[in-house]
Order: structure tokens, then sequence, then C-alpha cells
């Protein structure tokens, strides 16, 4: 009976640790996904400088961000957080700036910086070791 | 700051509970095992702690999960003897019929200085006195003397003794012990007159009171009421 007990809550242990590590893992995948598309939409709109819609996009990315930001700052370190939202600052002031080249390299280094958590936080060799 | 504060007692609340889960051993007597995950666990909850910027979970998964790989190992450890043996490691025995044990002595690191340093915390002074000395899992020292310098006991002397049983605590700061009473086949009314004829009417007046196996009642009264 207490062997029993044990086993069971070894499962319950378990699951929780797998699940939660599973969950976290699709989360990261699902949101850096999401977050890269629209990314990539003012990526678009800078190149044929149509910098309307670029701030349109941006609006898009930023209201993607917020609700992303809740969940990501509960299962990684919030300096990463803090890194995606100053890169975002930079690129609304280049956009507003019109400044193309600049927007663009902000744009690469952002992209870089939401692509780079599911990478890490994915289960591989490179990251175990 | 009230982030910290907040932070520290739900970590120091998950490894109370997370220490309490492993077992008592836990606390006095360590495996070898038991130790790396208690040194661990003190780490992974220091980190989150210190650092705010490291999200909780980051602190809490890693200590579940050496939880469950502990009661895991605890349980492998109880079903299975040769895997105990591998996990805990075996007991060496550094001295075997009154004679030091140099192969095993140097397999533990354990110096002739450490052996002797041990042997007089046992309260034994004369190595020449020991007939086994094992040194267990957990890194404490056993040590059975040998026969002729052993303590005397009744049996030597075939003196008959009484059966001396545990005794019960019944008054604890006041409160009665229901359970020890009912376990001693005695109620509320007896407690109140045995404690009458001492001239104590309230038991809340003692500070502590217990029962041998011989049915005597030993007690001490609360400070304030014998001033």
């Amino acid at each position: 009976m207490h062997l029993s007990k044990i086993l069971t809550g070894l499962a319950i242990l378990g699951t929780i640790i797998i699940g939660i590590s599973l969950y976290a893992s699709s989360v990261f995948s699902r949101d850096a996904q999401i977050l890269e598309n629209r990314i990539i939409e003012i990526e678009e709109s800078v190149d044929k400088k149509d910098w309307a819609s670029a701030e349109k996009n941006l609006m898009a990315v930023r209201e993607e961000w917020d609700k992303t930001e809740k969940m990501w700052a509960v299962l990684i370190e919030h300096a990463e957080i803090d890194n995606i939202d100053t890169s975002l600052t930079r690129v609304s002031e280049y956009i507003k700036s019109r400044d193309v080249s600049m927007t663009m390299a902000e744009i690469a280094v952002l992209r870089n910086s939401i692509r780079n958590i599911p990478e890490n936080q994915s289960f591989s060799l490179k990251n175990i070791l | 700051m009230s982030i910290i504060v907040f932070r520290t007692l739900f970590l120091y609340m998950i490894v109370v509970i997370i220490m309490r889960i492993m077992g008592k051993r836990q606390i006095g007597q360590l495996q070898p095992f038991e130790l790396v995950i208690a040194l661990m666990i003190s780490e992974l909850a220091a980190l989150p702690m210190q650092n705010t910027g490291i999200p909780l979970i980051n602190g809490i998964i890693p200590i579940l999960t050496l939880l469950f790989a502990q009661v895991t190992l605890s349980l492998i450890g109880l079903k299975s003897t040769k895997a105990r043996a591998i996990i805990c490691g075996r007991p060496s025995i550094l001295i075997q019929n009154g004679k030091i044990n140099e192969q095993q002595l140097k397999k533990e690191m354990y110096t002739i200085n450490d052996l002797l340093e041990q042997l007089r915390i046992k309260n034994i002074h004369n190595i020449a006195d020991v007939e086994f000395a094992i040194l267990e899992t957990n890194g404490q020292l056993s040590v059975i003397p040998k026969s002729q310098k052993r303590p005397l006991s009744p049996e030597d002397l075939n003196v008959p003794t009484k059966y001396e049983g545990l005794s019960l605590d019944i008054i604890i700061d006041g409160e009665i012990s229901q359970e020890n009473l009912k376990l001693a086949n005695l109620d509320v009314n007896w407690l109140n007159n045995t404690l009458s004829k001492f001239g104590i009417n309230n038991p809340k007046d003692v500070l502590f009171a217990s029962l041998d196996s011989e049915g005597n009642l030993y007690y001490q009264v609360k400070e304030r009421r014998n001033k």
C-alpha cells in the first residue's frame, strides 16, 4: 500500500516535470514562430520603404509580444526578455527616423534574439553539453 | 525588495516540504547520494532567491527533478540489495578481530589518526581494546569492543531486571495528551485525582508530566505557579 502510494507520487511528479518541459518547449516554438512571421512583415515593409505599413506591423508585433512576454517571463531568464524589449524599442525609433539600414540591422538582431530562445530551450545534445 | 522577501519565503517553504518528503534520513545520517542532493538543493534554491532575473520555475523544476531522482534511488535501494550496495556502498571493516585492516584503510583513504580520533570520540582510548571497527556507509564508525573490555551488564552478573518500557508524555506545556493517556489505559479523571494529591488542581499549571512503565508519574509545575 505504502509502495503503491510512493509509485503513484513518483508517476505524478514525473508527469508534471516532463509535462512542464514539453509544454514550455512547444510554447517557445509556437510563440517564436508567430513573432518571427510578424517581424518578417515589418522587414518587407521597410524594404519597400512603406513606413506606414512598417509602423502598423510594428504595432502588431508589440501587441503579440505583450501577450508572449507574460508566459516567457515565467520560463526564461528576464535578461533575455529585456534584450527583446530593448531591440523592439530600437526598431521603433529607427522606423520613426526612416533609417532603412539601421532598421534592417536591428530587425535582424530582434529576429535572432527571438529565434535563439526556442533553440536554447530545445532538448538537444548541443544544449545539454 | 518585496520580491526577494516573497521569493525567499516561497523557496524556503518548497525546500522544507521537499526535505520532509525525502524522509528523516535526509536530516541526519546522509548517504553519499543524499548528501549530493542536499548540497545541490541548497544551491538551486539560493540562486533564484538572490537573483530576481531568474524565473522561480528554473529553481523549482530542478529541485523537483532531484526529489524524483532521490525517491527513485531510495526505492530501488529498498527493493534490491545489489542496487543498494552500488548506490550507498558497503560498510568497510577497518579493525577485524583486533587487527587493523590496512588495505581497507587505504581503500577508504582513512588514516590511522582518523581511526584513533574516531575511537577517542567513542570513548575508546586504546586501540587494543577494539575487536571490530566498521566504517558505515554514512561515514560513521561503529565500534565493538573486545568482550573483556565492554561494560558490565546485569546479565553478566545474573541479576534479574524489571521490564523497562518507554515513558509516556502525559502533559506538555499544560496540554494533556489524550492519545498517551489512552495508551496507558488511563483517563483525565485519574490524572486530575493524581495531580490533586500533589496539590495541583489544574493540569494547565504543569510544565511536563510523564508516566513510566511502572505507573509512576513524574511531573514539574510551571515556574509561575512556584512563585
